[in-house]
């Protein structure tokens, strides 16, 4: 009986993984030979909307001169702008550095929370009560904008249908060690070629949480962020196409953030996207199905991108079938299959998107040299399956304890940066 | 086990030694093959420090771009100038414009006019390098074919010229019938474009196919519909409508004669856009778009954009306040003939 659950279990596996390695190369496949769409930064209008753009900051000290540069050097009209960077509990000297440039600028207006619900879809929730534009952009405190940014996303919503857009991000600290030169390539396949595809074939691009925006009126009109959800961003991309909105992808739109330079922090970063994504799993799993508002391709990847932090920790369960099939001695059935599952593995190496796609957004983004480091992503997929797997236990025992979840802050790297005058 | 003559014992041992290097090799070989991958991306790992791509930070969208980085690298250096050279992105020779020079037919160096207007000689059928004019530009003989323009007035390219990078002046430019337009057409304040003519980019406060577009007056007796249309199908607005909101459609939308869009009209596939249509806001397709004669897109003292993943075809008397881009090349409707010749 046991035998044959752990077989039945192993079949499964295969098809499961054989479906996302057939997936991704349809991604891959459509990023080299396929019809690219366009994306809207080619229209230049006078007729831009009003924008609020939206800084969560928790003892960001470190990074927040650069950011709040970066957006003052931004060419959208600033009639139409708005900063609102949130001071949420910083212990440290954020709130100075903040009040310093209000003191400067009148349409950078901080929002300092102390006590009430810590963590970012808190602070987002408070931010867009104050906020006076229409349309929300976010960054991350170590992101560092380029000027046409803001008007590259804002243009995106004088399509009536979007609801979200997301830009693409890039590690500015890319050649600091070997764990950020490979969340770089993995970056990179996950946004030249996974994100377009999704584009160009009309399925699901994921509004990411930062270098991106939103409808505020959307959110409001919801009730704003669900705060029992770590992964607010993925929430909202659900959220939107179930009520029939829809997010698009903005590959020019592109913005150096800070990539985790210690195995420690990245592996608690993880964690807490498994945790998050897996919230909205099991939240949406469903509502995606019966969405009447969503089409059969977007029901199909939306269901496909719901389970990406779930099937690691199927491998995980499934590496741990394998031995017991292994010292049972029942090793020697589905043999067919057993080389199906080596090859599907084989291709699957490398967690948020497989090597061969990786290898073909290294070629679109001119380093092609980076190939090289492909093997070591085999390290990475057994660092990510361990920690995808905790942070999958976790959202587990969030559904059935309906515990709080606790937002945990990635730690900065970046060098503190002087204010201007100073 | 041993034979009663003990052959058969030599032979499984020398089997059983065979096995054994056939075993070792076989995992030799695995080893090699299992590590080598990771000692290749170590060493390179090594050798080849991580960069980091590259984004433009100081990147700003302007549809004259061409022109304005040539005037100023132009107008930078113009001071420091030897023997006719100029410094640009590297020393060029270079044509005093002002002065009477013998072109002969091809002309192989960059011309500027600092005092003067530049008017082409008649012999000259080819430039081969840019022209620059503290004033305007007048290529006023057909055929004539030049790689690039700049006016900082005013520019006339007569019927037929042939762009082959790109044109701009400051104030209006003007172009003739069956001109090749190039990469990029652009002006400051006005932009006159013939029939017959291909473009990819064209750019003015004000764009007019043939004559200046006509004015339109108010709405007048037309039904007036105020929504937003999101939809999965082709979506037509029927002749005299005044539609308020933006439209968004999957497939293709149509605006029959006389409509009037006052938002964006996005769609996946071809944009037909009636006689005498107007759309106030910005035209986007993943597919064509077909200007009907004298439609208007935008209004005066605004800017929108019309962008078509393929092709665009501009009907007579169309007028755009704004930007044109499309990558399948754009087309101005012949003399006497119709943009709906070229739908299929």
């Amino acid at each position: 009986m046991v035998v044959d659950i752990l077989k039945g279990y192993m079949i499964f596996l295969i098809i499961l993984i054989m479906a996302y390695v057939v997936r991704h190369f349809i991604f891959a496949l459509n990023r080299m030979y396929g019809r690219q769409r366009l994306y809207y930064n080619d229209i230049i209008s006078d007729r831009m909307k009003s924008i609020t753009v939206i800084i969560p900051m928790h003892n960001e000290e470190n990074v927040a001169a650069y950011i709040l540069d970066a957006l003052l050097d931004c060419d959208y009209d600033r009639e139409m702008l708005e900063i609102i960077p949130v001071n949420d509990n910083s212990t440290d000297g954020t709130r100075d550095i903040l009040e310093a440039y209000h003191e400067k600028y009148d349409f950078i207006r901080p929002l300092h929370r102390q006590g009430g619900l810590r963590g970012k879809p808190a602070g987002l929730n408070d931010a867009m009560k104050l906020a006076k534009g229409e349309i929300i952009l976010v960054f991350d405190a170590d992101y560092r904008p380029a000027r046409d940014l803001l008007k590259q996303l804002a243009v995106a919503f004088e399509n009536p249908e979007v609801g979200a857009v997301m830009g693409r991000v890039i590690p500015y600290n890319a050649d600091k060690n070997i764990l950020t030169r490979l969340i770089n390539i993995e970056r990179s396949g996950g946004y030249q070629v996974d994100q377009q595809a999704r584009y160009n074939l009309k399925t699901i691009p994921q509004y990411g949480g930062t270098v991106g925006g939103f409808r505020k009126d959307i959110l409001l009109e919801e009730g704003g962020f669900d705060t029992r959800v770590l992964a607010e961003d993925t929430e909202l991309t659900y959220r939107l196409y179930t009520k029939g909105w829809k997010v698009i992808y903005a590959n020019s739109a592109e913005c150096y953030e800070e990539a985790p330079e210690t195995w420690s922090c990245r592996a608690k970063q993880i964690r807490r996207w498994s945790r998050g994504h897996n919230q909205v799993m099991f939240k949406y799993f469903f509502k995606t199905i019966f969405s009447g508002k969503m089409r059969f391709r977007e029901k199909l990847d939306g269901i496909f991108l719901l389970g990406v932090y779930m099937v690691p920790f199927c491998m995980l369960l499934g590496q741990m079938a394998s031995l017991a099939l292994f010292f049972l001695g029942e090793m020697n059935i589905l043999s067919g299959w057993w080389v199906l599952l080596f090859l599907a593995f084989y291709c699957a190496v490398g967690n948020f998107a497989p090597f061969f796609e990786i290898g073909t957004a290294l070629f679109l983004d001119g380093i092609a040299g980076e190939i090289y480091l492909l093997p070591l992503l085999l390290f990475n997929f057994y660092f990510y399956m361990w920690n995808i797997s905790r942070g999958f236990i976790d959202a587990v025992i969030d559904v059935i304890t309906g515990r709080r979840v606790c937002w945990v802050k990635t730690v900065r790297f970046a060098k503190k940066k002087q204010l201007k005058g100073d | 086990m041993l034979g009663e003559d003990g052959k058969v014992c030599e032979e499984e041992t020398a089997k059983g030694g065979l096995d054994v290097e056939y075993i070792a090799l076989l995992t030799v070989v695995f080893v090699i093959m299992f590590l080598a991958p990771f000692a290749l991306s170590i060493i390179y790992s090594t050798v080849r420090k991580g960069s980091v791509l590259p984004i433009s930070q100081e990147k700003r969208r302007d549809a004259r771009y061409f022109g304005k980085a040539f005037s100023r690298l132009i107008e930078k250096n113009i001071g420091s100038v030897k023997d006719d050279t100029i410094m640009l992105s590297q020393m060029e020779e270079f044509i005093d414009g002002d002065k009477y020079y013998d072109y002969g037919k091809t002309v192989d160096k960059i011309i500027i006019c600092k005092r003067h207007d530049f008017i082409a000689p008649k012999e000259v059928l080819i430039y081969n390098k840019e022209i620059y004019s503290a004033h305007s530009v007048d290529i006023r003989w057909p055929k004539t074919r030049l790689r690039a323009a700049y006016a900082k007035e005013s520019m006339m390219l007569a019927d037929r010229t042939s762009v082959e990078r790109w044109v701009d002046a400051r104030e209006t430019l003007i172009a003739g019938d069956e001109c090749e337009l190039g990469m990029s057409a652009t002006a400051g304040n006005r932009l006159s474009v013939g029939y017959g003519c291909h473009f990819r980019r064209l750019y003015a406060p004000q764009i007019c196919i043939g004559q200046f577009g006509r004015d339109i007056g108010g709405f007048g007796e037309k039904t007036v519909l105020e929504e937003t249309v999101r939809t999965n199908k082709d979506y037509t607005v029927l002749d005299g409508v005044v539609l308020k909101g933006d439209v968004c459609s999957h497939k293709g939308v149509r605006l029959c004669d006389n409509t009037v869009v006052t938002g964006n009209i996005f769609a996946e596939t071809d944009i037909h856009i009636g006689k005498g249509a107007v759309v106030l806001g910005n035209v986007f397709t993943q597919g064509s778009v077909y200007v009907d004669d004298a439609a208007r897109i935008g209004e005066q003292g605004s800017i929108v954009s019309m962008i078509a993943r393929e092709k665009i075809f501009l009907g007579k008397s169309v007028c755009i306040y704004g930007y044109v881009s499309c990558e399948g090349g754009g087309l101005t409707t012949a003399k006497e003939g119709s943009v709906w010749e070229n739908v299929s």
